[in-house]
């Protein structure tokens, strides 16, 4: 009698338990199949789309590396390099006051400077203590000249015929109304290359107006330091021939 | 008298049992229901999932295809670079300076014949000492003016200071000038 009732009750109830059991396995479904599936897809959608944008940087990079003339860009370095060289380099630094005092028509009474280390290497091992990436080097300099002479000498410093040198602390003493006795201190600059180029997406840097500016004057008017070895002519193998 | 009394010997309907069955069916019909939804989403999300792993695969290997080629443009990438880390060096440098031409240039032009220079220096902070001879006392005093009106109506020359006034011999004056330059003036030009 009472397992009548029982099983009359369980008939009762059955869909109710069936559907519960279906609740209760639909939920496992879900929590292990349906909600991982959604979340991977959230992280490949992601992924996908990091990549698509790593792609379109690749893109273009390669397309402004495609415009790129690489006989050009080696010439412009050759000549940004004579204007802030890559180490010391004490040659060009008389030479480019030669130059100047030739160009200016002053007479130069006094250039000299503390070389510090010579070494080639040294120049991109010392650190730079103002976290500057150039460093300086200071000349004394002292010259007579006329007004419009001085002046030319002053724009012509800026001009990257030479290598770059900034005037400081100028001092003039007037020989005659028109013939001045300078004495200032020139600063001159070098900077060792980039140890590493940065990652694959980097960018190529674009240049900004006025560097766009420095760059047209500079290809304008420096000379390229040639890595060209200098030619000597060679004597004869046999001295008896 | 006849009295007729009507017995209901018919079990009385269960009216709770039969709300539970109603809403076991509907529980039932919704289970299955969300039962196939279940099996719609998961076939498409593994359709899903199988589409985006084709497509990020594709992806990675036209990413690694333009990596190689980049690679093959490093040298003109390496130039490119440090090319441009100079030129921003220089633009730096450039900046940073007195424009001392400018400035020069302006000062020679501003003074009257009647002065003559004796000495300028012109130091890195902008302050300006000029040494200067006047042929006469209206000379001086028109001087005097001239650099009063130069730090009222320009901006180029602050704090003008004129001082240590000397008399020489031949009825000249010396007068010894400082004045503070307004750099940002002369980086306009």
């Amino acid at each position: 009698m009472k397992i009548n009732d029982l099983l009359s009750k369980l008939r009762e109830y059955q869909s109710f338990f069936i559907s519960s059991v279906i609740a209760v396995v639909l939920f496992w479904l879900f929590q292990n199949y349906l909600i991982p599936n959604g979340t991977k897809i959230g992280e490949m959608l992601t992924m996908q789309n990091d990549l698509i944008a790593k792609e379109k940087i690749l893109t273009k990079k390669l397309e402004d590396l495609g415009g790129l003339d690489e006989v050009e860009e080696l010439l412009l370095l050759r000549k940004v390099n004579a204007v802030i060289p890559q180490e010391k380099d004490i040659f060009s630094i008389f030479s480019g006051l030669d130059t100047q005092q030739a160009d200016a028509g002053v007479v130069i009474t006094q250039s000299d400077f503390t070389a510090g280390v010579v070494s080639t290497g040294s120049a991109a091992i010392v650190p730079a203590a103002d976290n500057k990436p150039y460093k300086s080097l200071d000349v004394s300099f002292a010259a007579i000249a006329n007004k419009e002479n001085f002046l030319t000498l002053l724009n012509n410093l800026e001009s990257f015929k030479t290598r770059l040198f900034i005037p400081h602390d100028v001092k003039i003493s007037f020989v005659s109304p028109d013939t001045l006795d300078t004495s200032f201190i020139l600063t001159t600059y070098y900077l060792p290359f980039p140890p590493q180029l940065g990652t694959l997406e980097t960018p190529l840097p674009q240049l900004s107006g006025q560097l766009a500016r420095i760059k047209d004057k500079i290809n304008q008017n420096a000379t390229a330091i040639s890595d060209a070895e200098p030619i000597f002519e060679k004597g004869k193998s046999n001295l008896f021939q | 008298m006849k009295s007729i009394r009507q017995i209901n010997l018919a079990h009385a309907p269960n009216k709770v049992g039969e709300k539970v069955r109603k809403i076991g069916k509907i529980l039932s019909i919704i289970s299955f229901l969300l039962l196939g939804l279940f099996l719609i989403l998961y076939t498409a999300s593994f359709s899903l999932i199988s589409y985006l792993s084709i497509k990020y695969n594709s992806t990675q290997e036209r990413v690694t295809e333009l990596s190689n080629l980049i690679s093959e443009k490093k040298n003109v990438e390496a130039v490119k670079i440090a090319s441009f880390k100079k030129l921003n060096s220089i633009e730096k440098i450039l900046k940073s300076q007195l424009p001392y031409r400018l400035i020069l240039k302006d000062i020679f032009e501003f003074m009257p014949s009647s002065i003559q220079f004796k000495n300028i220096s012109v130091g890195e902070d902008g302050v300006v000492t000029m040494e200067t001879s006047a042929s006469s006392s209206a000379a001086l005093s028109d001087f005097v003016s001239l650099l009063s009106t130069k730090d009222e109506l320009e901006d180029k020359y602050k704090n003008i200071n004129a001082s240590s006034v000397s008399r020489e011999s031949e009825g000249a004056y010396n007068l010894n000038v400082t004045f503070v330059l307004n750099k940002a003036k002369f980086n306009e030009n």
